[in-house]
């Protein structure tokens, strides 16, 4: 059967186009700021299933598998809609799970994830550490990206799984632990995040003034001011 | 620090096999092509194809990691059967970004909005003069495929803007050729008619201002 020809198009909307088709490149910082995050998701075990023929299950699977497998530290964005909104009430981890049915797990991470030493005393009430005390030194540095990846990871599946003073342990964990921190910008966002899990609103809220003046132009923002720290956090004197 | 990041896994090469295909166009897939080799050989296919399928500035970098992902994690779907890694990559990054862009829908409010600002990257020989006719062609392009709906925008992207033959990008949507030239011819048509009111638009209002 024989096709019929598109008719091409006119001179003039094949100048813009030609204009325009060089005019969509990434810079190298993002091209590297992309690579560090799909690093990082990779070294987490985090791979994310799209099925070839269904565009609305390819959402519910995009999702879940992240959010299934603890919403671990990215470089870009955190995905983790049980803390997206302050007006969203608090689900059980398994309501999102429910979706994550289809998906095939995803590959167990190839890192060694650290045993960390948790002080077992719960933090019943999370108040913003107080500069008067300072923190204890350093009992081992975060070696590498995929230790810091794999405390972060654990702390933010402490979280999927409402377990806040886990998450928080871990967070303090991590504090002690990383020297210089790579992760820190993906580090303040899981310690907000936490905050909010735990209904310290106000210590989230100071957190976020915090990122926001730490990393102004942070691709983290949305997340911060998605969760319950909110604009007012930001806007707050 | 960074020592012991994790990199890009090198997957296994994949058979060897003739992966040009009988549709032609591109380059024929190299058989020890990796994910690793496809991030640094396609990173900008992947990035500036998702711009132009309507991803925004604030989540693209969210979205170009999702597509990497699922190559990573499809890897072993990529086979003889498609024409090139362009029109696999793409039928991914499509999906990639038909899925930000509703997810965008649900938490426009948390996404700061860059306006009609577009940024474009600067080459080394581009004058500011071809910078700004630059920015301002994508700008009107990206108008141009607003306009569009998301089958005819990609349909536009594959064939107009990236200049893949039509049944690649059938093949790409995963579409047969008959729909895939019925969406070209509908898509240039309401294309050429969405550029004719803009620029009477702008004919009228350079009238006006003078």
């Amino acid at each position: 059967m024989k096709m019929l020809e598109p008719p091409d198009l006119d001179a003039d909307a094949r100048s813009v186009i030609d204009a325009a088709r060089s005019g969509y490149e990434p810079n190298e910082m993002a091209r590297a700021r992309v690579r560090r995050g799909v690093e990082v998701k990779l070294a987490a075990g985090i791979a994310l299933a799209v099925g070839p023929a269904s565009a609305v299950a390819g959402v519910l699977k995009v999702t879940a598998a992240v959010v299934t497998v603890g919403a671990v530290v990215t470089a870009g964005v955190y995905v983790a809609p049980r803390y997206l909104s302050k007006h969203a009430p608090a689900r059980p981890a398994t309501h999102v799970a429910m979706h994550a049915a289809p998906v095939a797990p995803a590959p167990p991470p190839e890192i060694d994830i650290p045993a960390p030493a948790i002080a077992p005393a719960p933090r019943a009430h999370v108040k913003h550490r107080a500069p008067v005390a300072a923190p204890p030194p350093p009992v081992e540095n975060v070696s590498s990206l995929k230790e810091e990846t794999a405390l972060l990871g654990a702390a933010n599946a402490a979280l999927a799984r409402s377990d806040v003073k886990r998450a928080l342990a871990l967070l303090d964990d991590y504090d002690h632990r990383a020297g210089s921190s790579v992760l820190s910008e993906e580090r303040a966002v899981t310690g907000i995040l936490a905050q909010c899990a735990a209904g310290h609103v106000d210590a989230a809220r100071a957190e976020a003034r915090r990122f926001h003046a730490r990393w102004p132009r942070s691709p983290l923002g949305a997340r911060v001011d998605g969760s319950c720290a909110g604009g007012d956090g930001r806007n707050a004197p | 620090m960074v020592n012991g990041a994790a990199t890009l896994p090198t997957v296994r090469p994949r058979p060897d096999e003739d992966a040009a295909g009988a549709l032609g166009g591109l380059a024929p897939t190299p058989t020890d092509l990796t994910p690793r080799r496809l991030y640094d050989s396609h990173f900008s296919f992947v990035w500036r194809n998702l711009r132009r399928l309507g991803v925004p500035d604030a989540i693209i970098e969210d979205a170009a990691q999702d597509v990497f992902l699922v190559v990573h994690r499809r890897w072993d779907s990529f086979d003889s059967r498609w024409s090139s890694v362009e029109t696999w990559l793409f039928g991914i990054l499509m999906r990639v970004a038909r899925n930000h862009r509703r997810s965008l829908r649900r938490r426009a409010w948390a996404i700061p909005s860059t306006g009609d600002i577009v940024e474009v990257v600067p080459s080394p020989a581009a004058g500011p003069a071809e910078l700004v006719a630059r920015r301002e062609a994508v700008a009107l392009l990206d108008r141009l495929l607003d306009s569009l709906d998301e089958e005819k925008r990609a349909i536009i992207v594959l064939v107009d803007v990236e200049q893949m033959s039509v049944p690649q990008a059938a093949e790409s949507l995963e579409v047969n050729l008959n729909t895939a030239y019925w969406r070209l011819r509908t898509a240039r048509t309401q294309l050429r008619k969405s550029l004719a009111r803009i620029r009477a638009t702008e004919n009228r209002d350079r009238e006006g201002s003078a």
